[in-house]
């Protein structure tokens, strides 16, 4: 029996969802593919060794290595790194739902700061004013809670969040004061939770372990408890998990005709399909163009030009912490786990703070509960392992005797020429398909902003009068927030997508996940990302309306 | 996922003969931790019993008892060994025996017993020189103290963390709902 609907897309997180869901309320059948497992509230039990340590979101690196290498000289080495899910929901299921908008300068980049030596940078071809519905479609769609205007840098919004922000420390008071006494203004970190009950889901109940881990509660806003399940209810989607596409087909007019995939029992499938959108991560959607090889794509989909996996995008990271003594608990619990403070002051600034203008977020958080990986954390301080009575009384003074309050920075990565993905010629996953191979070059000015910023959020932490405090990392990178693999823009020469996401080459053809991104922004894009998806989704419903697909 | 079937018979044929030679070459004194070690082990593993013992003063010294318990008092060992079992760690099964067996030979080397009858302080330094020695082995320690740290701060659930005593050291209180509650939903 013939397989075929009218659209099939490959991944259900933050790129596919929004798609699956407006497609399959317009009156489209749909098909999700999803290599991963679905997971139920079961499944979620705040067990750190089952949910962190055997990966129960993330593939094994010994069953789906990345590749990773500095430089084009020698031969990549296998990582976890950039894999952000393997799990019905994606990413969305174990993130922490930092939900922060991009600003308008960086769908600006370019003719904002103009060229600079050894980056790619390019102005997106669409702006911020045209995201804005959709960024405000999202919050609304899956329930985000906030508060706007809560201080002067804010991008520009035409709405209220759904929800007031989620319930903080009373340190957050604290944190408000220091940055007030420096000139700062922080304000509630946004968060894909729900601080009230919505859309018939419960509110947070504060269980003190959230990122990394799956909610029970469906507090949480994930794709698997929101977009997904609405999406299968109109009886127009069906989403598939662990099936493993391995390629793209195309017919001899240049469209694509449907998807081959690996079943659960790795069997070889095909689904037809009038349309194909690709949302499983920027490296693995870029992976599965450059696997699917054919006369008309001698190297890979959508890739005449060359483009598919180059301007590869994560997003820079610094980190800085204090220490606050405290007598040991007697009853050791937490009621506040959430910090839930953000500041942007440095976001972008035309004259430059110490060299850079285009920087990006501070965000403030307690340090993760994971009782193994604090201790590890411990452990393996200063560089050198620490074991015995020394690494005993050290978790007792510092961890059960202490607070450790931290925060993260998300600034510029900017593309580089040196900085791309393409599929390793060496190593293969465990069904015999190569892997994605990151290379990564990156440019000295990531360092200059996420140096000032951690010098900014250094700042705050010592007006805080800590016990002790240290720089983590002023140099670091988050590979979870990845882009740039399908740079999209109106010049077929130059970028892989058009303004709508579709291939320039292929006109059926659509990515919506992070790979469009000509730049990583300043924030963790996930709320881009959905956004950007709800647009093109829309996009793709008005062409199936007036039948060109 | 884990070792695959020829590997492991292969292992287990060439382990054999190394453990059945340091079994006998050392005289089995056991003292009183190294009984409770045992005592606490979820029956035999993988690992010989004089294996293990090496095992369990190796996680002890990673995380000894004073006022708090602990390794051996919280299971870490046998969390340890079952998590090798498993087949969880690609290739660490036979890396672990492998370097158990390594372990006790240098004590044996260097002061005539095992390496679980070494005083807490030789075994520290024999472990020390496995880091800093001149022939250094850093990755032994290091995973050592990754299983280690695991079994001593898991969920008791998985059998390590005896009655949660290693979160109430660090001020860790565990979330609802946790791992073999009924789920009601």
């Amino acid at each position: 029996m013939a397989d075929s609907v009218d659209v099939v897309i490959v991944g259900s997180g933050a790129g596919g969802a929004p798609v699956a869901f407006e497609l399959a309320r317009a009156g489209a059948r749909v098909v999700v593919l999803e290599k991963g497992r679905a997971l139920g509230p079961e499944d979620m039990v705040h067990d750190e060794i089952r949910e962190c340590r055997r990966n129960l979101f993330v593939p094994f690196v010994h069953d789906e290595p990345h590749t990773i290498r500095v430089g084009h000289e020698r031969a990549g080495e296998r990582t976890a790194e950039g894999w952000t899910a393997n799990v019905v929901g994606g990413a969305t299921v174990h993130y922490s739902g930092y939900f922060f908008r991009m600003h308008p300068v960086d769908m600006r980049l370019r003719s904002t700061l103009g060229a600079i030596d050894g980056a790619a940078i390019a102005d997106w071809p669409i702006s911020y004013e045209d995201l804005e519905p959709h960024y405000a479609r999202v919050e609304r769609e899956i329930g985000i809670s906030g508060r706007a205007r809560a201080h002067p840098f804010e991008e520009p919004r035409s709405t209220e969040y759904p929800l007031p922000p989620i319930a903080e420390d009373p340190i957050a008071a604290k944190i408000d004061e220091a940055a007030a006494r420096l000139g700062y203004h922080t304000f509630p970190t946004p968060r894909a939770i729900l601080s009230q009950p919505y859309g018939g889901r419960p509110a947070c109940m504060y269980c003190s372990l959230c990122g990394s881990y799956g909610c029970e509660m469906a507090a949480k806003s994930s794709m698997a408890v929101s977009l997904l399940p609405a999406a299968v209810a109109t009886g127009r989607c069906e989403i598939r998990p662990r099936s493993m596409a391995v390629e793209v087909s195309v017919n001899p007019d240049g469209r694509v005709s449907g998807v081959v995939y690996l079943d659960a029992s790795r069997q070889r499938r095909f689904i037809a399909a009038r349309c194909v959108v690709l949302a499983c991560s920027a490296l693995e959607s870029a992976r599965l163009l450059l696997m699917s090889r054919s006369a008309q794509f001698s190297s890979g989909l959508a890739n005449n030009n060359g483009l598919v996996g180059k301007n590869l995008v994560f997003s820079g990271m610094g980190r800085g912490q204090a220490l606050f003594r405290r007598e040991r608990p007697a009853r050791p619990i937490e009621r506040f786990p959430f910090v839930q403070r953000s500041m942007q002051d440095f976001y972008f600034n035309a004259a430059g703070v110490e060299g850079a203008r285009k920087a990006g977020t501070i965000l403030f958080d307690w340090a993760h509960a994971n009782p193994i990986f604090t201790a590890e954390r411990v452990a393996n301080s200063n560089g050198k392992l620490l074991w015995g009575k020394a690494l005993k009384d050290k978790l007792r003074r510092d961890v059960g005797g202490a607070r450790r309050l931290q925060f993260e920075t998300f600034s510029e990565y900017l593309p580089t020429p040196g900085t791309f993905m393409d599929l390793d010629p060496d190593v293969k996953d465990h069904w015999g398909l190569p892997v994605a191979r990151m290379t990564e070059k990156r440019h000295p000015q990531d360092y200059v902003a996420s140096s000032m910023l951690v010098d900014r959020g250094m700042a705050l932490l010592r007006e805080l009068h800590p016990d002790e405090w240290s720089v983590f990392d002023t140099r670091g990178v988050t590979r979870f927030l990845q882009g740039g693999t399908c740079r999209f823009g109106a010049d077929p020469g130059s970028s892989v997508l058009d303004p709508w996401c579709r291939a320039h080459e292929v006109p059926n053809l659509y990515v919506t996940d992070g790979a469009f991104l000509p730049s990583s922004g300043g924030v963790p894009i996930t709320l881009t990302i959905l956004a950007n998806s709800f647009r093109v989704a829309s996009h793709i419903a008005e062409r199936f309306q007036s039948r060109e697909l | 996922m884990g070792v695959n079937r020829r590997d492991f018979c292969q292992h287990v044929v060439y382990i054999g003969f190394g453990s059945y030679l340091a079994l006998a070459a050392g005289a089995c004194r056991c003292r009183s931790e190294g009984d409770t070690a045992l005592a606490l082990r979820d029956g035999p593993g993988y690992l010989t019993a004089r294996e293990y013992q090496t095992l369990a003063a190796a996680c002890e010294r990673m995380f000894p008892a004073d006022e708090d318990p602990g390794a051996i008092a919280l299971g870490a060992p046998s969390f340890v060994e079952r998590e090798l079992s498993s087949g969880a760690f690609t290739g660490w099964q036979e890396f672990f025996r492998e370097s158990l067996g390594d372990l006790d030979s240098d004590a044996l080397a260097r002061h005539q017993k095992s390496f679980a009858e070494l005083d807490p302080a030789e075994q520290d330094a024999l472990l020390e020189t496995w880091v800093h020695g001149r022939k250094p082995r850093p990755l032994f320690v290091s995973r050592l103290m990754h299983l280690t740290l695991e079994g001593v701060f898991c969920d008791p659930v998985h059998g390590g963390n005896k009655g949660g005593a290693a979160w109430t050291l660090i001020g860790f209180a565990p979330s609802a709902p946790r791992p073999g509650d009924p789920h009601q939903m």
